[in-house]
């Protein structure tokens, strides 16, 4: 890693955009579907407007301490004890938090290509190489991630043509036919996804242009949410929301259905290639992520020495995160807004809390001498 | 670390990534059924399946250009999963599932509920939710065992269905996922396509088996209830709204002799109205269909009159056989294959949750009112008939 690593405004966009929809696109659909039956799509709305927020107030707290990240200003903020506190359940919460990534990842790969495949050798390939992605440094995965992106549009934009004839817009409606509840519930566990935009308190101070960082994110986030909520509305009116709501992977379900005169069929590898490329960038750069913080909270001077530890403790830990495919959904569907948001929404929000109490009794003070 | 070692070590991750031979078989290892039968065997209780297979080596040689390109495969078990695998040791190849074009159900099945058998094969990777579901009353020896009439690349007539579909007035393609959408809420019941052996008369003794499509097969949830015959059929896709070119016949009896015009819907567009008077649901239906004549066979001339009157009786008969349709899914079949539930919930959410449940109690009761208006769109070729002409001079 060098130390001196910059990334442009441009690059930021594609990059959030990257980070929110990799996972999201298979598995929210599904998720949405459980709660909000055919409203999942304000749902996935709802939940970017809680990314929108987190964006807002990391950027505000980073331009305040400028060319710090998260982990060192909630050390200037909450004082040493405190601050260190909120670091460790950080690095906790990343390093989790990309063992689950790795997991769903690594499971949608044995069950959907490699069936016979131990989920260890995959999980260990996937290991090797974000492992050495990780010591390239953030500057050279976001550039590989524009690559990788325009392949995935290209790829989301087939796709979506080629179903167009198998969608039923009449299966969206009646919007809000079971009231706001329903929807407000659903929010939650894509809101989980959104948050993660939390993750660019930690990459601002490698930001060229400081000033851009807030419009861009938001950008990114916004994007990725209108993205996101597509895909679910998309799988609505294929399938209907009671069968979205059953099936593993609506998303990949969908595109197989695609049957263009009985000629264009099968198509499933055009989404899953890109697919698997996009998580690989997501697992990079969360893995790089939770390197990072654990050098700044240790202190650790060169932070290419934490890429293998912290990776070795990810990827074991994928494998005994979850017992199987029930298990992870389970989590996924039910325990994960209530798990991911206390974090991801509630420490940002605390940090500006008391940031801003402490700066209007840091003017009273002046004040009254 | 020096840059041999690196090297190695790429070498070493592209040996496990780029090689997918551990699960490779040959290809002439493999059988591909694309037909699968289920049938079920009450005496025993247990599911008996057949499968169409098209065999390699009669497709890639010229040698027996006339002899077949599949065989049957037979297998049983007490559930589809046990009679799937039952079906590998009799064909003693690999068998992949991946080419699976259609599943036909025969009515002993379909009248047994199939929806366990739907779990089994769409929980299965290898079987897409794009396969179609097809009924049949025969035999499903016979119904796989014939052959398609033109010589086409395709193994049997049966995988036509999607492609038949287009054309014919006489059926109307289901893929899995259709069904499945249908058979799990009640807002609208599934039909499936039946499918027949056509046995000529005074046929040779070896004549091949044709196949014929004719009407549908209803279902409440995932039962057999009952069959539509064509005209009902065609009906039911005037509802649909679907773009088809079935045509019918109309007969002319008028003062001046007795003409016919045969016209073909060209596009119907349906929009169903529901309403609720009283808390009673009701329902409005105004098919609006455009027309192409293919045959005008009367001394009439075609003005604008008699366009009007062409008009109506399109109109007419439209109504009158969607009227039967809707008569005959309330009364006798007691099955929402129309869709007013979905509609009269996607107007009336609060309504529909409140009486959900007793929607098939409620679905014989409702009143529908079907308005037709039909509009000629093209006269083809010719504008007045030969016969006009040739009693004109």
């Amino acid at each position: 890693m060098r130390e001196k690593e910059v990334i442009s405004g441009r690059q930021l966009i594609l990059l959030v955009f990257t980070f929110i929809i990799a996972t999201g696109t298979l598995f929210v659909p599904s998720i949405v579907a459980q709660r909000a039956a055919q409203d999942g799509w304000l749902s996935v709305l709802l939940g970017g407007i809680a990314g929108v927020i987190v964006v807002l107030i990391v950027t505000y707290l980073g331009q305040r301490y400028h060319g710090k990240c998260l982990i060192e200003y909630s050390e200037a903020i909450l004082g040493k004890w405190f601050g260190k506190m909120i670091g460790l359940i950080l690095i906790l919460f990343y390093i989790h938090l990309t063992a689950i990534i790795v997991r769903e990842i690594s499971a949608t790969i044995q069950g959907t290509l490699l069936q016979n495949s131990p989920l260890e050798i995959i999980t260990v390939i996937i290991f090797l190489s974000s492992a050495y992605s990780v010591k390239m440094g953030l500057e050279t995965l976001t550039r590989a991630n524009v690559l990788n992106l325009i392949v995935t549009f290209i790829a989301i934009f087939t796709v979506l043509f080629l179903l167009l004839k198998d969608m039923n817009p009449e299966l969206l409606s009646p919007v809000l036919g079971n009231g706001i509840m329903p929807v407000l519930n659903g929010a939650i566990s894509p809101a989980g996804w959104f948050c993660e935009a939390v993750s660019i308190a930690f990459i601002m101070p490698f930001i060229n242009k400081p000033r851009e960082t807030r419009l861009c994110s938001i950008i990114g986030v916004s994007w990725a949410a209108v993205t996101l909520s597509f895909m679910a509305a998309l799988v609505v009116m294929v399938f209907g929301p009671q069968l979205t709501s059953i099936l593993s992977f609506p998303t990949l379900e969908a595109v197989r259905y695609i049957n263009v005169g009985q000629y264009v069929q099968r198509v499933e590898i055009i989404f899953l290639i890109p697919w698997i490329t996009s998580n690989y960038i997501k697992i990079c750069f969360f893995y790089y992520i939770a390197v990072l913080i654990s050098s700044r909270w240790f202190k650790v001077e060169k932070t290419k020495t934490l890429v293998i530890p912290i990776g070795l403790l990810v990827f074991a830990l994928s494998l005994a995160l979850f017992k199987n495919s029930v298990d992870l959904s389970l989590f996924l569907t039910q325990v994960w807004g209530y798990y991911s948001l206390p974090i991801e929404f509630g420490i940002p929000v605390l940090l500006l809390v008391i940031e801003l109490i402490k700066r209007k009794g840091g003017r009273k003070s002046e004040q009254k001498p | 670390m020096n840059r041999s070692l690196r090297v190695i070590i790429m070498v070493y991750i592209a040996v496990f990534i780029l090689t997918g031979c551990k699960d490779m078989k040959e290809v002439d290892r493999i059988t591909f059924p694309v037909v699968l039968g289920i049938d079920w065997d009450e005496e025993n209780s247990r599911i008996k399946i057949c499968t169409q297979v098209s065999t390699l080596s009669a497709q890639s040689g010229g040698e027996s250009p006339s002899g077949t390109k599949y065989s049957v495969l037979e297998g049983e078990g007490k559930t589809l999963k046990e009679a799937m695998d039952n079906i590998i040791d009799h064909a003693q190849q690999y068998i992949s599932w991946k080419q699976l074009i259609a599943v036909v159900f025969t009515d002993k099945m379909a009248k047994r509920g199939i929806i366990r058998e739907l779990d089994v094969l769409s929980r299965n990777e290898q079987i897409h939710l794009n396969s179609y579901l097809i009924i049949t009353t025969d035999s499903l020896r016979d119904l796989l065992g014939t052959s398609p009439v033109i010589e086409t690349g395709l193994p049997t007539a049966i995988v036509g269905v999607g492609l038949i579909s287009e054309q014919s007035t006489h059926s109307k393609a289901v893929t899995m996922k259709d069904f499945i959408a249908a058979s799990l809420n009640n807002e609208i019941e599934p039909v499936l396509p039946q499918i027949a052996i056509y046995r000529k008369e005074n046929a040779q003794k070896d004549a091949k088996n044709e196949l014929d499509y004719r009407g549908l097969g209803v279902f409440k949830q995932d039962r057999l209830v009952g069959w539509l015959n064509e005209k009902e059929t065609i009906a039911l896709l005037f509802v649909s709204g679907i773009q088809n070119q079935g045509s019918f016949t109309l007969l002319q009896t008028e003062s001046n002799g007795d003409g016919e015009i045969t016209v073909s819907e060209h596009t119907t567009k349906t929009k169903y109205i529901p309403y609720i008077k009283n808390n009673e649901p009701g329902m409005l239906l105004t098919i609006s269909a455009e027309y192409d004549i293919y045959s005008y066979i009367t001394t009439h001339k075609i003005d604008i009159a008699e366009v009007d009157k062409i008009n109506n009786m399109v109109a007419t008969h439209i109504k009158k056989q969607v009227e039967a349709l809707i008569n005959k899914a309330q009364h006798e079949l007691n099955s929402d294959i129309l869709g007013f539930g979905g509609k009269i919930y996607r107007k009336y959410p609060k309504y529909w949750q409140e009486n959900k449940e007793h929607w098939p109690e409620i679905f014989p009761e409702i009143d529908v009112i079907v308005e037709v208006e039909a509009k000629l769109r093209d006269t083809g070729e010719l504008t007045n008939s030969f016969k006009y002409q040739q009693d004109k001079d």
